[in-house]
């Protein structure tokens, strides 16, 4: 019976481990704002190499108060943002949170950040795997290329 | 007598070719005159509407009218100092944009002028540290609600508070566009989001190009 119970853990151990290893995050940096700014973006790529959808349900940090997921919208010259429950990463395919579109929003920082602080953040996602990230702070030096 | 009547026909003759040839020229100089705009994305020609009065509070406490647009070609753009995403980007652009117009000594007359949709929140010292941090050349403005409404209305800014999420804690809807204004206080350009340093550049050098020969 104990061994039974050992083995379940174990495999459930490792489908996470498998899982985990389907899903990959690149460069993910937060903008630096300017003193006394409370909320921030940060901004990512999510790639899942798996062969089904997963969705982030929740990020986490211990130098912010909240995250929100919002996309920016843009209609007749009038800027919106709109708050997302989740963010949907259909199968192999990734999906990028980027300046004047989809990111993360970082409510009341602990301390003031600058550039070069690394911000650690924790993604939830549907499947159950949990990702630490290293979120490193720059200045944004946007330049669109059209 | 005969040659009396010879060097009057030569001197005719001589007149309607100095005409035919001035005719000729001043018809192509006008054509390609300054009069005829060249055509550029968001170039509000030829009928730029004129900003009339306003008044708002800069970072040091101090009134900007319209006043402080005359003789400057002035970029503004409105935004909150509360907006994590589109506001740090445009004012970001907005810094290349000028350093590199310094850069090419072309910046003598511009000024970069940041109004807040926000007054509750973004309080002129608040404005202060916020406009230092992107560039301490530009202008930022906040002010009543009555203050704001005096350039907005003019300009024609949407901006929409949305209810608060927490207390005290709000979006803010609102337009995105840069617009430009000439040294005569006519809102001359828009530059519409997704904002690109050069080519906001470019645009600006050509339409400054037009309204200076207009000017001359």
């Amino acid at each position: 019976m104990c061994y039974l119970r050992y083995c379940v853990l174990f495999m459930l151990f490792s489908y996470t481990i498998g899982a985990a290893a389907e899903i990959s995050i690149n460069n993910a940096w937060i903008n630096e704002a300017p003193p006394g700014v409370k909320v921030l973006a940060a901004y990512m790529t999510i790639v899942n190499n798996g062969t089904e959808e997963i969705r982030l349900v929740k990020a986490d940090s211990n130098m912010f108060e909240k995250i929100e997921f919002h996309v920016t919208q843009m209609n007749d010259g009038v800027a919106s943002m709109h708050r997302q429950d989740s963010i949907s990463i259909p199968d192999r395919s990734s999906f990028s949170f980027s300046p004047g579109g989809y990111h993360l929003m970082l409510f009341n920082p602990g301390s003031q950040l600058r550039s070069g602080d690394i911000v650690p953040v924790e993604l939830t996602f549907s499947n159950g795997v949990i990702l630490q990230v290293e979120a490193g702070v720059r200045r944004g030096e946007i330049e669109h290329s059209h | 007598m005969q040659n009396r009547v010879v060097k009057a026909s030569l001197f005719l003759l001589a007149c309607l070719v100095v005409g035919i040839v001035a005719g000729v020229f001043s018809t192509k100089y006008y054509r390609a005159g300054p009069a005829q705009a060249p055509e550029i994305t968001g170039f509000l020609w030829p009928n730029p509407k004129t900003i009339g009065p306003f008044g708002m509070i800069n970072q040091d406490n101090e009134l900007f009218s319209q006043k402080d647009l005359t003789g400057h070609w002035t970029f503004l753009f409105f935004g909150y100092t509360h907006c994590p995403d589109v506001c740090p980007i445009t004012l970001s652009v907005m810094d290349q944009v000028y350093r590199q117009l310094q850069k090419n000594n072309q910046a003598g007359n511009v000024q970069m002028v940041f109004v807040s949709v926000d007054p509750q929140r973004d309080t002129p010292d608040k404005m202060a540290s916020y406009m230092d941090y992107f560039n301490r050349d530009f202008v930022g403005l906040t002010g009543s609600q009555e203050q704001l409404e005096s350039i907005a209305r003019q300009m024609g800014i949407v901006y929409v508070h949305a209810d608060e999420s927490a207390p005290g804690e709000y979006l803010v809807d609102h337009t995105a566009s840069i617009f430009l204004v000439s040294p005569e206080k006519q809102l001359i350009g828009i530059f519409s989001a997704p904002h690109d340093k050069q080519d906001i550049i470019d645009r600006f050098l050509k339409i400054r190009n037009f309204i200076g020969n207009q000017a001359s």
